[in-house]
């Protein structure tokens, strides 16, 4: 009695590990990246990159494209054409095309969010140009995926990108006091992300060029390691500040019916690179801290004009302002938001400008 | 009935909170999130403290009760109070309630295994190899029981640190301003989070099997107060993680804040979550079973072992009889419904009862 017992217990114990599907890692084609085109007559354009691990440690990279009017459709094509079953679970990098963007992504985006397999760590990005272009280059050893992944890593990292992933992406969707943003991805001969795509809802509705992006950045988040340009008037780069630590505080104003929003910016950095023939001293540095200063300045004037022109709300601040004010009203607030008083004060301290006099 | 139960059955009076602890966190605290935050947004945090300060008081009119008659269970007080037929009536009551507690909670977790990891498991096999597990455990006896409780409490707690990750993308502005909304919110919201703290109502069951009972109540309302903890310093992490809006649309949130750890060695967490998550459900589970046909035994003198094999066919046939999640959620809803009642009407009552008939057999 009890050998058949355990007998039983072993079967059920044994056998249950046969139920569940069979899914190798080595015998799933791995989908990386993901882009989102439109074709000529309208229709939606998927292209994938898979990376193919070869014995010699290189990474060889197969692409797929096809075109559908729902993403299932497009992948069910696509899983006609690949070797092995396609698999979602390690999506790296989602990208759409500025012309899919402008028609709205929440769709497409909701597709990834619903799927379990799918990390919320994954990028998206808008790419100026077709995303086709970006996901067939060569990139060294790596595979495309995996490539534009760390692309994006480091300039996060570094601050030279606020960061943005489709967790984030999704939570300033749904937020009632923000709008979400995406970084913008430039071809040219080599691919760069270095502007920011603004969104109203899910439309791609304007961007902030490649010089306001630091500026953008120190005006939504805490960040460090970054580097910024001093130019002079002709266009010129005259100084670069690094390392800088940059925290922002954002001010209502005493009476919170009638906002005056300040944005306080205070950078710490080393000054380790300048064009000129003088010795540094305190005074110098003095100077380019103030120069520092007003060109940022102008330039958060510059992108807050853009915001409010475009009424978007990238910044957060009717979450902010949700939080001081009890009786927060999403549509007053996207009446008020066009005209309110912004200004940024940014403060700027050179620490130190490396170990040399 | 009226045996008492021997001292060498007893458990430790610290046991008792792990038994209270380890049925009251189950598959509720993965997904309670979305559903207090309808009627009071994000200040349903402090809804969670007024649940659980009712859920105290409901502790302490239990033990107002059971300390009065030492060695006896619900099943024996019932009849005190009401008489054989109605006494056994409302006990049979209680262990069906007992018995669904438990079917709800395997098969909501079998759900969630559905979901997220093998869309294709058999319901049959995983019932099957769950079932055998606890009937394992409930043949060991109480103390085993409680053992399992300790363990199911002790072993997944190191999950408590995965709150940290989360604060990478933390939204603080999220909380403010708090207190913007009525207490009627709040209230309606802290009706919803009672449904997370049920299944104390077993400490009716196993009370007699504990030692120096009187001195358990202490316990007791520690298991509650870190029940508390764990429930709002959950529901705090995922406020700052996601939006209002954004919470709402998703069933799981506590899963869903496990999604964004990533670490070297493991691309996505939820699967060691899901997977430690047995050792929650387990306890849950074999506690409210056991509870349920110890009832029996004691009413109606049935053998234990017998009442379980026929609950675990009865499990099982219903679980693949009644298919589609919308009406898994249905009969979710009823238990936990009838479970609010029976909790915040019923032992109230009972103590009102209770303390009239104490009353007057003092009087005679």
């Amino acid at each position: 009695m009890k050998k058949i017992k355990v007998m039983i217990t072993l079967c059920l114990l044994l056998l249950s590990g046969c139920s569940a599907s069979n899914e190798i890692v080595d015998e799933l084609a791995l989908i990386s990246a993901i882009g989102f085109d439109l074709t000529d007559d309208n229709k939606l354009q998927g292209t994938i990159t898979v990376p193919n691990f070869q014995s010699d440690k290189t990474v060889t990279t197969e692409v797929f494209t096809e075109t559908g009017t729902l993403i299932q459709e497009i992948e069910a094509k696509l899983n006609s054409e690949a070797n092995q079953p396609l698999a979602i679970g390690k999506l790296e990098v989602i990208l759409y095309n500025e012309k899919v963007a402008k028609q709205g992504i929440r769709k497409m985006k909701d597709v990834f969010v619903r799927d379990p397999s799918v990390g919320s760590r994954a990028r998206m990005a808008v790419v100026e140009g077709n995303t086709k272009d970006v996901l067939t280059r060569e990139y060294w050893t790596h595979g495309a995926g995996l490539y534009l992944a760390e692309m994006f890593d480091q300039n996060f990292i570094n601050g030279r990108m606020p960061q943005s992933n489709i967790h984030l992406f999704t939570f300033a969707l749904y937020s009632k006091g923000m709008d979400p943003f995406l970084p913008l991805v430039s071809v040219g001969k080599m691919v760069k992300i270095n502007q920011i795509a603004l969104f109203k809802e899910d439309k791609y509705v304007g961007k902030l060029p490649e010089d306001k992006t630091f500026t953008f950045h120190a005006m939504k988040d805490n960040f460090q390691d970054a580097t910024y340009m001093i130019k002079k008037e002709q266009g010129e780069v005259s100084a670069a500040v690094n390392n800088i630590m940059s925290t922002r505080t954002v001010d209502f104003g005493e009476n919170i019916k009638d906002p005056k929003i300040t944005i306080n910016i205070r950078l710490e950095g080393i000054l380790r690179e300048f064009k000129t023939e003088e010795e540094v001293d305190k005074q110098k540095v003095n100077k380019i801290e103030k120069q520092m200063e007003d060109q940022m300045e102008q330039e958060a004037k510059e992108i807050i004009q853009t915001l409010q022109e475009l009424n978007v709300d990238p910044l957060g601040l009717g979450n902010k302002y949700r939080g001081l004010n009890r009786n927060f009203d999403e549509k007053k607030w996207d009446e008020m938001y066009k005209d309110l008083d912004i200004t940024a004060n940014v403060n700027v301290i050179i620490r130190e400008f490396g170990i040399r006099r | 009935m009226g045996k008492h139960v021997p001292d060498y059955f007893k458990i430790s009076p610290f046991l008792t909170f792990f038994l209270i602890t380890a049925v009251q966190v189950g598959v509720g605290i993965l997904s309670f999130q979305s559903i207090i935050v309808e009627p009071a947004g994000y200040d349903a945090w402090i809804s969670i403290i007024i649940a659980s300060i009712g859920v105290h008081i409901l502790i302490f009119m239990m033990y107002k009760i059971l300390n009065q008659e030492e060695h006896k269970d619900i099943f024996d007080i019932q009849t005190m109070l009401f008489g054989k037929w109605i006494g056994k009536s409302l006990g049979v009551i209680t262990c069906v309630y007992f018995l669904l507690m438990s079917f709800v909670a395997l098969r909501l977790y079998i759900e969630i295994i559905q979901v997220w990891m093998f869309p294709q498991i058999s319901l049959l096999v995983v019932g099957t190899v769950f079932l055998l597990l606890v009937l394992y455990i409930i043949n060991g006896g109480f103390k085993v029981i409680a053992g399992i409780c300790f363990l199911g409490v002790v072993i997944p707690l190191y999950l408590i640190l995965t709150l940290i990750f989360p604060l990478e993308f933390a939204y603080y502005d999220n909380l403010k301003p708090v207190l913007n909304h009525s207490v009627i919110e709040l209230l309606l919201s802290a009706q919803k989070m009672t449904l997370s703290y049920l299944g104390f109502s077993t400490l009716f069951v196993y009370y007699p099997f504990l030692k120096e009972p009187k001195k358990t109540q202490k316990f007791a309302h520690f298991g509650v107060a870190f029940t508390t903890f764990l429930y709002v310093s959950t529901a705090i992490v995922s406020f700052l993680f996601y939006d209002e809006e954004q919470i709402k649309t998703v069933i799981w949130p506590t899963l869903g804040i496990w999604k964004i750890i990533e670490m070297p060695f493991v691309e996505r967490f939820e699967y060691i979550g899901i997977s430690s998550w047995t050792l929650v459900i387990l306890p849950n589970i074999t506690l409210t079973l056991w509870a349920s046909s110890r009832g029996m035994k004691r009413m109606f003198n049935v053998n234990q072992r017998k009442t379980l094999i026929v609950y675990a066919i009865i499990i099982i046939t219903v679980m693949l009889t009644v298919r589609g999640f919308d009406n898994i959620d249905k009969i979710s809803e009823l238990v936990t419904r009838f479970g609010f009642y029976y909790v915040f009407v019923y032992i109230p009552v009972l103590c009102i009862i209770h303390f009239i008939f104490q009353k007057v057999r003092e009087s005679k």
